[in-house]
């Protein structure tokens, strides 16, 4: 029996790579993200971690946990508190292992601070950076959206998975005057609705924070980083002196009312457009905090107040803090006073939930892939400079049913190995 | 089961109740009707419809072929409310029935037709419409010179297709089920 012809297989073989090049060359933007391999730089939210007194973890260990950005630069992602490798502390968490989601697969690690890098280039008079500890992921597979009382409700059902990221700090005054932070949303859904979507979003007005306990309350702070910051949609709701003094300074005999007296709400109202303002897609998650290590406090220089300063402190009139959360922070009474960013203090941010909201498209002629600035809007179809990809289903959904999600994370509890306030 | 009973009993109120001394002789037009229990439902990729078992009502009328054959039309309606929702379901089909006794009253029924889907609340509406198959049995009891009573079982289920919310189509893989379980009155 004849062999076949080597010199006819190299021959068909490169025939073949040359064609599949140029059929590769010409197919259009698919959804998946490929990532290169190798770092042409990195990023400016790469290597801002160092290690506190409390944290053991090496800046060289927390830099390996890194990754190669669409831009090519180098980005931190997601780690555990602990690493794995060393056993050290990082004292800082970033929610919720996106290894885990169904839409990790798709759209892999999460580069922090792609969205702000992006902004750099697009307006370089309007750099928007932000620190480390306030990236936050959460996500869940499967879960059924609310699709209300009605028809919709009795008779459909969707689930979807959710992977979210929104760079929420609450341990500093940023937030107090910075609407402008790093959002991540990724949704897919039985229905075929499709979202992916990474801006920074403008929460609210710039310069200006809404007191958590009184809505009515816009504080205005000062003035916001980056100056030209745009108004948003939505609002940061932020306690402030007054919540304190309202709920969890209390009368002797009575008992502080945490949640009502620390919770922050980021109610983000985001979307693409195109440069004549034409919508394509929108959401309004809302990302959740309790117990916070900060308040805002104008009476005092650096305008933030310690949230566990108040379970040592007693106002003039006797009212003081009482109740579980400062029971742990004082150790019972045993205490006299305990840094805010000590890993005893319940005040550290760890507990969050996301509302998920609506999730709306408008997007029936395509294409599946766009690309806008990093707020969102001037969607064109091909990329140019400081753009950032984003992928929606060909579809619209917005004349269609009530289409809400769920909350998130809210029986999940980010805690304890080694986390402390700044997290 | 409550109102199938009601049916029956109304059934045998109103028809004099003779003994089975008729025998079961199929010839010319024919024509009946039929109340009963039943459940309509949407069936897709993102369905979970919650409805229930409520009345349904049946008409059908045709010619007869031969001893063992007849060929006609049926229409066949369900309704349902619970909570904020009303759901119908109708469908409109040829069917053919056969009695493999000829001188017996069991049939089996088979039938082709369009078979429609609504269900609404105050302010939505979602709706289907496909073309179904329909699989039934029956007895016809002779209870007087042109009268049967006819307890009778049917089936739909349709082609999938579009499913629409407020007009908007939400899913193509729409089907469309339902079964009667009732007893009606054929006049031959």
């Amino acid at each position: 029996m004849r062999n076949p012809s080597p010199q006819l297989s190299v021959g068909a073989l490169i025939f073949l790579l040359a064609a599949g090049a140029l059929l590769a060359g010409c197919g259009e933007d698919t959804p998946s993200t490929p990532t290169p391999p190798v770092a042409t730089g990195v990023s400016v939210a790469y290597d801002l971690w160092r290690p506190g007194p409390n944290d053991d973890c090496t800046a060289e260990i927390h830099n390996s946990y890194s990754v190669v950005g669409p831009d090519g630069k180098l980005y931190p992602t997601w780690h555990p508190p602990i690493d794995p490798a060393t056993g050290c502390h990082f004292g800082h968490e970033h929610g919720r292992d996106p290894r885990g989601s169904n839409l990790y697969k798709r759209y892999g690690p999460i580069p922090f601070g792609y969205a702000n890098e992006q902004l750099a280039i697009w307006d370089p008079t309007g750099i928007r950076n932000e620190d480390h500890f306030g990236h936050k992921v959460e996500w869940e597979n499967n879960v059924t959206f609310n699709l209300g009382n009605g028809v919709g409700g009795s008779v459909l059902q969707v689930r979807c998975d959710v992977l979210t990221k929104l760079h929420q700090g609450t341990h500093s005054k940023d937030a107090f005057t910075n609407n402008l932070h790093e959002l991540v949303y990724y949704l897919d859904c039985t229905d075929g609705t499709r979202i992916g979507m990474t801006v920074m979003t403008a929460i609210g007005t710039p310069g200006e924070m809404v007191e958590s306990c009184d809505h009515e309350v816009h504080v205005h702070v000062g003035t916001p980083t980056p100056l030209n910051s745009p108004d948003g949609g939505g609002q940061r709701t932020i306690p402030d002196r007054a919540c304190i003094e309202q709920f969890l300074l209390v009368p002797p005999g009575q008992n502080s009312a945490f949640s009502s007296a620390l919770h922050e709400s980021w109610q983000v109202s985001a979307s693409l457009r195109k440069a004549n303002g034409q919508f394509l897609a929108g959401v309004n998650p809302y990302y959740q905090v309790f117990y916070p290590s900060r308040f805002y406090d104008a009476s005092l220089p650096n305008i933030t107040g310690r949230v566990v300063d108040m379970c040592f402190a007693t106002e003039p009139n006797g009212d003081r803090a009482h109740g579980w959360l400062c029971d742990q922070a004082t150790a019972n009474g045993t205490l006299t006073s305990l840094p805010f960013d000590d890993p005893r203090s319940p005040f550290n941010g760890v507990k969050r939930q996301v509302d998920i909201n609506g999730n709306r498209i408008a997007n029936a002629d395509g294409p599946e892939v766009w690309y806008t600035d990093p707020f969102g809007g001037n969607a064109k179809t091909s990329p140019f400079p400081g753009s950032i990809r984003q992928v929606l289903a060909k579809m619209d959904n917005t004349e269609s049913y009530q289409f809400d999600g769920p909350t998130l994370g809210g029986d999940r509890d980010y805690g304890g190995q080694g986390v402390h306030a700044p997290n | 089961m409550r109102r199938l009973t009601l049916v029956i009993c109304l059934l045998l109120a109103t028809v004099t109740p003779v003994t089975a001394q008729y025998p079961s002789v199929r010839q010319g037009f024919w024509y009946g009707f039929g109340f009963g229990v039943g459940k309509g439902q949407v069936h897709c990729s993102i369905c979970a419809d919650q409805s229930g078992t409520d009345l349904t009502a049946s008409l059908r009328a045709g010619g007869t072929l031969s001893k063992s054959w007849l060929l006609g039309g049926e229409f066949d309606f369900w309704t349902n409310s619970q909570d904020l929702v009303t759901r119908r379901s109708w469908s409109l089909s040829a069917v053919g029935l056969w009695y493999p006794w000829p001188a017996g009253g069991a049939y089996a029924k088979g039938g082709i037709g369009i078979t429609g889907y609504h269900a609404s609340d105050s302010v939505d509406v979602i709706t289907a419409s496909r073309l179904g198959l329909m699989l039934g049995v029956g007895y016809e009891w002779r209870i007087g010179k042109k009268y049967s009573l006819n307890p009778y079982f049917n089936y739909l289920y349709t082609l999938p297709g579009d499913l629409k919310f407020n007009e908007v189509v939400i899913a193509d893989d729409a089907r469309i089920s339902s079964l009667q379980l009732g007893v009606g009155l054929v006049i031959h």
